[in-house]
C-alpha cells in the first residue's frame, strides 16, 4: 500500500464513526421493536421513552465519539505523520490490533447502558405504570442490540481498507517477534465461544420473551371474558339477595381462577391508587360499563353500573392469574437454560475443532523453528486445516531431505579437505628441495658472472685505450683510398661479427625461452660453460694477435714521429720568412700614410694660394692699368696653385691604391702565418698523438697479458662450474641444439679472426711504404681495435650466457618460491575448507532428524 | 651697363662665381675680397635671407646666402665654398657662394641684354648675359644686379615682418 493511497487520520476516524452510526439504525430498530411488540405502553409513556432516548443520545454521542477518537489517536497520528518514529509505530500497531475489541465493547455498552438508563428514567417518571417487565424487555433488547452491533463492528474494523491500514502499520512496527510481544492476545476459542453462544442466544431470548408476552396476554383476555360475564349476570334492579348469592358462589371457588365480585367502594383494597383514581373519573363521567384494558392496574376487572346506581366490579388479580400459570413459566426457564447450555457446548466444540488444530500447527512450527525435523504426527481433517496439516508434514519431509543432503556433502567436503592437507605438505617439501638445488646452482653462476664481469671491465679499459689510439690516429687525418677500402672491409667484418653475436643472443634467448624445466636450464648452463671455455681459447688467440699488432703499431708510430719532426722544422722556417715579409709591408704602409699627410698639407697650401691669387687679381683689376702686370702674376700664381692641386689629387689616389695593396698583402701574410702556425700546432699534435699511440699500444700489450692471465683463471672457474652443473642436472637435447647454433656463431667469429689476420698482413704490406705510414698506422690500430672488439664480443657473449643462465636460475628459484606460496595458499584453503565443513556439520547437527 | 662702362671704355672686369650649377658674375669694382666660407652667427629677428653675421678683421658683416636669394638651394658647405665681400652704396655685405672661379676681363661688346621676354615680365635680377667666345660648351655667365639682390633682402625682411604680424 503506497503512502499516497492510504487514508488520513481524520478520514480513518470518520470512517469508523460512520460505520458506528450506520450500525445504530438496526440496533435502534431492535430496541424499539422490542418495546413496541412486547410492551403495552400508554401514549404518555411513548412520549417519555422517545424524550429519554433523544436526551441520552444528545449527551452520550459526543462522549462516545471522544472515547473512540482517543482509542484511535495513535493510528490517526501514524497516518498523518510522513515518517513516523518507531515508538509511534508500535503504539499505532497496538491500537490497531486492539481496535476491533474496543469497538465491539464500546458498541455493546453504548446500547446496554442507555437501555438501563432509559428504564431507570421511565421508572422515575411513571412510578406506577413502569414495572419490572418493562425494564427487563428494554434491557434485554439493549443487550441484544449491543451484542449484534458490537460483533459486527469488531469484524468490520478488521476487514477491507482497515486491514490494509493494519498491514501498513505492522510493516513499520519492527520484527515479527516485536509484534508478537506487542499484540494483546485473545484466544480464538474465546472469540468463537462468545460469537456462537451470542448468536444462538439472541433469537432464543426473543422467542422466550415473545412467548411469555403472548401467554400473559391470552390469560388476561380469558380473565377479562370471565369478569365480563360475571358483571353481565348481575340483576339489573340491584337485588341484594341475588348479588350476595353470586358473591358467595364466586368466593366458594367455583371458577378456575379466583374472581372477586365487589362494589366500587371496596375496590381500594385490590387495585392500585392510579387505577382507582382513573376509575372514579370514568364513573363520574356517567359511563355505565368498563374494563381494565390498557389500565396497567396490576389486575383484570370489569365493572357495571346497576339500575339502583350502585357500581359492581368483578376483579381477578394478576398474581392470582400468573400463579395459575406458574408451572409453564418454570418450564420456559428450564428450556431456556437447556438451550443456553446446548448452544454453549456446541460453541465449545466448534471452537475446539478449529482452535486445537491451529494450536497443534503452532506447536509444530515452533519445533521446526527450533530445528526439530523429526516426522510430524499432526491430525487428519476434511477441511482446510487438514490440508494445512498435510502440507506442513510434506514441508518438514522435504526439509529433512535437503538438510540430510547438506550433512552428507559437509561430510564429503571434510574428508576431501582433510585429504588435501598431506598432499599440500608433500608438495611443499618437494618444492623446498627443488629450491635448494636451484639456489646452489644460481650461486655458482653468480660467481662466474662476477668473474666475467671483471674481465669485461679490464677488456673495456683496453678497448678505451685502443679507442684513444684510434682517435689520435684519426686526428692525424690522412684519408687515402686504401684506408677507405680497408675500413669498408673492416666494417663488413664488424657487421659479420655483430650478426654472429646477434645470432648468439638469439640462441641464448631461445635457450632462456625453453628453460622451463630446471634440468633443461642446468643442461644449458653446462653447455654455456663449454661454449665459454671455447670462446676463452679464442680470446686467447685474439689476445696474442692483438699483442703482436700493437707491437707493430709502436714501430710505425716511432717512424711517423721522425717524419713529423722534420715537418715541424720546415714549418718553422716558413713562419720566420713570412713574419719578415709582414714587417716590411707594415712599415711600407706606415710610410704611405706619412706621404698622404704631407700631400694633404701641400693641398691646403695650394688652395690657400689659389684664394690669395684670386683676391690679388680682384685688387689688380680694381687698380686698373696700374695693376695689370700684378694681375698677370696673380693669374700665374693661380695656375700654379691649380696644377699643384691637380697633382696632389693624383698623388692621393696613388697613395690610396698603395695602401689598399699593402693591406691586402698584410692580410694574406697574416693568413699565411696563421696557417703556418696551425700547421706547426697540428704537427706537434700529431707528434703527441703518435707518442700517445706508442704509449697506448704498449699499455694494450700489458693489458692483453693481464687478460690472458685472467682468462686462464676463468677457464679454471668455468671448469668448476661445469662440474657443479653436472652435479645439478644432465644435458638435454634442446640445449645441445643451442650450443650447436652458438658453435656455428663461433665459426663465423673464427672466420672473422682469420680475415683479421689477413687484414693485418695487408697492413704489414702497406706499412713498408713510409710515405703512407700514418694511413697504415691507422689500419693497424683499427686491427687492434677489431681484435679488442672481438675480445669484448666474446666476453659479452660469455657474460650474456652467464646472465641468461643466472636469470633462468633466478626465475626457477622465483617460480619455486611462487610454487611454495601457492602450496601454502592451497594448504590454507584446505584448512579453511575443513573449518567450514566443521561449521556446516555443526549447523546440520542442530537439526534433530531421528 | 653704364656703370661698368664708366671704369673702362671697351672692357669690363668681372669676378665669376658658381652658385648651384649656374655661373654668376659681379663687377670687380663692387667686389672687395673673397674669403673662405665660415659659419655665421645668426641674428635674431633678422630678415629671412640674412644668414647671420661674420667678423672680418674687426668689422661685423651681414651674410646673405646667394643661392636662396636667387630663389634656389642653399649654398653647400663644402671646402670650395666662399664668401664674396661686396660693397653697394656704402653697404658691405657678404654673399655666400659655392665656389669662387676667376677674374675675367670681358669685351663690352660681348655683353648682351637679358631676353626681352623675361624683362617684359618684370625680371631684373640679371643685368646682362656674357657670351663666352670660342667655346660652345661653356655656359653663359649671368651678370648679377646687386641692387636687385639687396632689394629681395629687404622684401624678405618685409615678408618676414608680415609673417610675424
Amino acid at each position: 500500500m503506497t503512502r499516497e493511497g492510504r487514508m488520513t487520520g481524520k478520514g480513518f476516524v470518520g470512517r469508523v464513526s460512520t460505520i458506528n452510526g450506520v450500525l445504530s439504525l438496526p440496533a435502534l430498530v431492535i430496541v424499539l421493536g422490542c418495546a413496541a411488540a412486547l410492551l403495552d405502553m400508554t401514549a404518555q409513556m411513548w412520549i417519555g421513552l422517545a424524550t429519554a432516548t433523544v436526551v441520552y443520545g444528545i449527551v452520550a454521542t459526543p462522549v462516545s465519539y471522544g472515547l473512540n477518537r482517543r482509542a484511535m489517536a495513535p493510528i490517526a497520528d501514524w497516518l498523518d505523520s510522513g515518517d513516523p518514529p518507531a515508538e509511534l509505530c508500535e503504539r499505532a500497531f497496538v491500537a490497531m490490533l486492539a481496535l476491533p475489541q474496543r469497538m465491539a465493547v464500546s458498541a455493546a455498552l453504548s446500547w446496554l447502558l442507555p437501555s438501563a438508563a432509559v428504564s431507570l428514567g421511565m421508572k422515575l417518571v411513571f412510578p406506577g405504570l413502569w414495572n419490572a417487565w418493562d425494564t427487563l424487555v428494554l434491557v434485554v433488547g439493549g443487550l441484544c442490540a449491543g451484542f449484534g452491533v458490537g460483533v459486527l463492528m469488531g469484524f468490520l474494523v478488521k476487514s477491507g481498507r482497515f486491514a490494509a491500514v493494519c498491514r501498513a502499520i505492522a510493516a513499520t512496527a519492527g520484527t515479527p517477534e516485536d509484534r508478537a510481544r506487542l499484540a494483546p492476545f485473545v484466544p480464538m476459542r474465546t472469540k468463537l465461544l462468545l460469537t456462537v453462544t451470542g448468536t444462538a442466544l439472541v433469537p432464543l431470548v426473543f422467542a422466550t420473551l415473545i412467548t411469555y408476552a403472548e401467554g400473559s396476554a391470552s390469560l388476561e383476555r380469558l380473565a377479562l371474558g370471565w369478569t365480563e360475564r360475571v358483571v353481565r349476570d348481575l340483576p339489573q334492579d340491584g337485588d341484594e339477595a341475588a348479588i350476595a348469592a353470586a358473591r358467595a358462589l364466586l368466593e366458594s371457588g367455583g371458577t378456575p381462577i379466583p374472581i372477586r365480585l365487589l362494589p366500587l367502594s371496596e375496590a381500594r383494597s385490590l387495585l392500585p391508587e392510579h387505577a382507582i383514581a382513573r376509575l372514579n373519573e370514568v364513573v363520574q363521567a356517567g359511563t355505565v360499563e368498563g374494563d381494565s384494558v390498557a389500565q396497567r392496574a396490576g389486575a383484570v376487572f370489569h365493572w357495571r353500573r346497576l339500575a339502583d346506581g350502585s357500581i359492581w366490579m368483578a376483579v381477578v388479580k394478576n398474581q392470582d392469574l400468573y400463579a395459575h400459570g406458574a408451572t409453564s413459566w418454570m418450564e420456559i426457564i428450564v428450556l431456556l437454560a437447556a438451550s443456553v447450555l446446548f448452544a454453549l457446548s456446541v460453541a465449545y466444540f466448534l471452537a475446539r475443532d478449529i482452535s486445537s488444530p491451529v494450536a497443534l500447527l503452532r506447536e509444530a512450527a515452533e519445533r521446526l523453528a527450533a530445528g526439530d525435523l523429526r516426522p510430524l504426527q499432526l491430525f487428519e481433517s476434511e477441511d482446510e486445516l487438514g490440508d494445512l496439516s498435510r502440507s506442513f508434514s510434506a514441508m518438514v519431509a522435504s526439509l529433512r531431505t535437503t538438510i540430510g543432503r547438506l550433512a552428507e556433502s559437509a561430510d564429503g567436503l571434510e574428508s576431501r579437505a582433510s585429504r588435501l592437507g598431506p598432499v599440500c605438505r608433500s608438495l611443499t617439501d618437494a618444492t623446498s628441495d627443488q629450491e635448494r638445488g636451484t639456489r646452489l646452482a644460481s650461486e655458482s653462476m653468480e660467481q662466474i658472472h662476477a668473474q666475467v664481469a671483471g674481465i669485461a671491465q679490464s677488456s673495456q679499459a683496453l678497448n678505451e685505450s685502443v679507442e684513444e689510439s684510434s682517435s689520435s690516429v684519426l686526428e692525424l687525418g690522412a684519408t687515402g683510398e686504401e684506408l677507405n677500402e680497408t675500413a669498408t672491409l673492416l666494417s663488413g667484418k664488424v657487421d659479420e661479427v655483430s650478426s654472429s653475436i646477434e645470432q648468439m643472443v638469439r640462441s641464448v634467448k631461445q635457450v632462456s625461452d625453453n628453460t622451463e624445466a630446471l634440468s633443461g636450464a642446468a643442461e644449458e648452463t653446462s653447455a654455456s660453460m663449454e661454449e665459454m671455455a671455447s670462446s676463452l681459447r679464442e680470446v686467447d688467440v685474439s689476445a696474442a694477435e692483438a699483442a703482436r699488432l700493437s707491437e707493430t703499431v709502436v714501430q710505425r708510430a716511432q717512424s711517423g714521429r721522425a717524419k713529423v719532426r722534420e715537418t715541424i722544422v720546415g714549418m718553422e722556417a716558413i713562419r720566420e720568412a713570412t713574419e719578415t715579409a709582414e714587417q716590411v709591408i707594415r712599415s711600407l704602409a706606415g710610410r704611405t700614410l706619412e706621404i698622404g699627410r704631407i700631400v694633404d698639407v701641400i693641398d691646403d697650401v695650394a688652395d690657400e694660394t689659389n684664394l690669395l691669387a684670386l683676391n690679388a687679381a680682384i685688387i689688380a683689376a680694381q687698380a686698373g692699368d696700374h695693376g695689370r702686370a700684378f694681375s698677370v702674376v696673380a693669374d700665374e700664381i693661380k695656375d700654379l696653385a691649380e696644377r699643384v692641386l691637380a697633382s696632389t689629387k693624383e698623388i692621393g689616389g696613388l697613395i690610396r691604391s698603395v695602401q689598399d695593396e699593402s693591406r691586402k698583402a698584410t692580410d694574406a701574410i697574416e693568413r699565411g702565418s696563421a696557417s703556418v702556425a696551425s700547421g706547426v700546432d697540428l704537427s706537434a699534435e700529431a707528434g703527441t698523438a703518435l707518442e700517445e699511440i706508442t704509449a697506448a699500444s704498449q699499455q694494450s700489450g700489458t693489458r692483453i697479458d693481464g687478460i690472458v692471465g685472467a682468462l686462464r683463471e676463468q677457464a679454471k672457474a668455468a671448469g668448476h662450474v661445469v662440474e657443479l652443473m653436472e652435479r645439478v642436472r644432465g644435458g638435454v637435447d634442446e640445449i645441445r641444439q643451442a650450443v650447436a647454433e652458438q658453435n656455428r656463431g663461433n665459426v663465423v667469429v673464427f672466420q672473422g679472426a682469420v680475415t683479421m689476420r689477413e687484414v693485418a698482413l695487408q697492413v704489414r704490406g702497406t706499412t713498408e711504404e713510409q710515405a703512407r705510414g700514418s694511413v697504415r698506422i691507422r689500419e693497424s690500430v683499427e686491427g687492434v681495435r677489431e681484435a679488442v672488439e672481438k675480445i669484448n664480443a666474446a666476453l659479452q657473449e660469455q657474460s650474456q650466457a652467464c646472465a641468461a643462465a643466472a636469470a633462468f636460475l633466478e626465475e626457477v628459484q622465483g617460480r619455486s618460491g611462487t610454487h611454495d606460496e601457492a602450496t601454502r595458499t592451497v594448504e590454507e584453503v584446505s584448512r579453511d575448507l575443513l573449518a567450514q565443513a566443521e561449521d556446516l556439520r555443526e549447523e546440520v547437527r542442530r537439526f534433530r532428524m531421528v | 651697363m653704364r656703370d661698368a662702362a664708366a671704369t673702362s671704355e671697351t672692357r669690363i672686369i668681372l669676378g665669376t662665381f658658381r652658385v648651384g650649377r649656374s655661373m654668376f658674375a659681379l663687377d670687380v669694382n663692387q667686389l672687395r675680397e673673397v674669403v673662405r666660407w665660415q659659419p655665421s652667427t645668426p641674428l635674431p629677428k633678422a630678415p629671412r635671407l640674412i644668414e647671420g653675421v661674420i667678423e672680418l678683421r674687426g668689422a661685423v658683416i651681414p651674410v646673405v646666402d646667394l643661392g636662396r636669394a636667387l630663389g634656389g638651394e642653399s649654398v653647400a658647405q663644402e671646402a670650395s665654398a666662399r664668401i664674396a665681400i661686396v660693397e653697394v652704396d656704402g653697404l658691405v655685405v657678404g654673399l655666400a657662394v659655392d665656389a669662387a672661379l676667376e677674374v675675367l676681363s670681358v669685351d663690352v661688346a660681348a655683353l648682351q641684354d637679358p631676353p626681352a621676354l623675361a624683362t617684359h615680365a618684370g625680371y631684373d635680377a640679371t643685368r646682362a648675359v656674357v657670351r663666352r667666345e670660342g667655346s660652345a660648351d661653356r655656359a653663359p655667365v649671368l651678370v648679377l644686379s646687386l641692387e636687385h639682390v639687396l632689394e629681395s633682402v629687404y622684401r624678405s625682411a618685409l615678408s618676414g615682418r608680415e609673417d610675424a604680424a
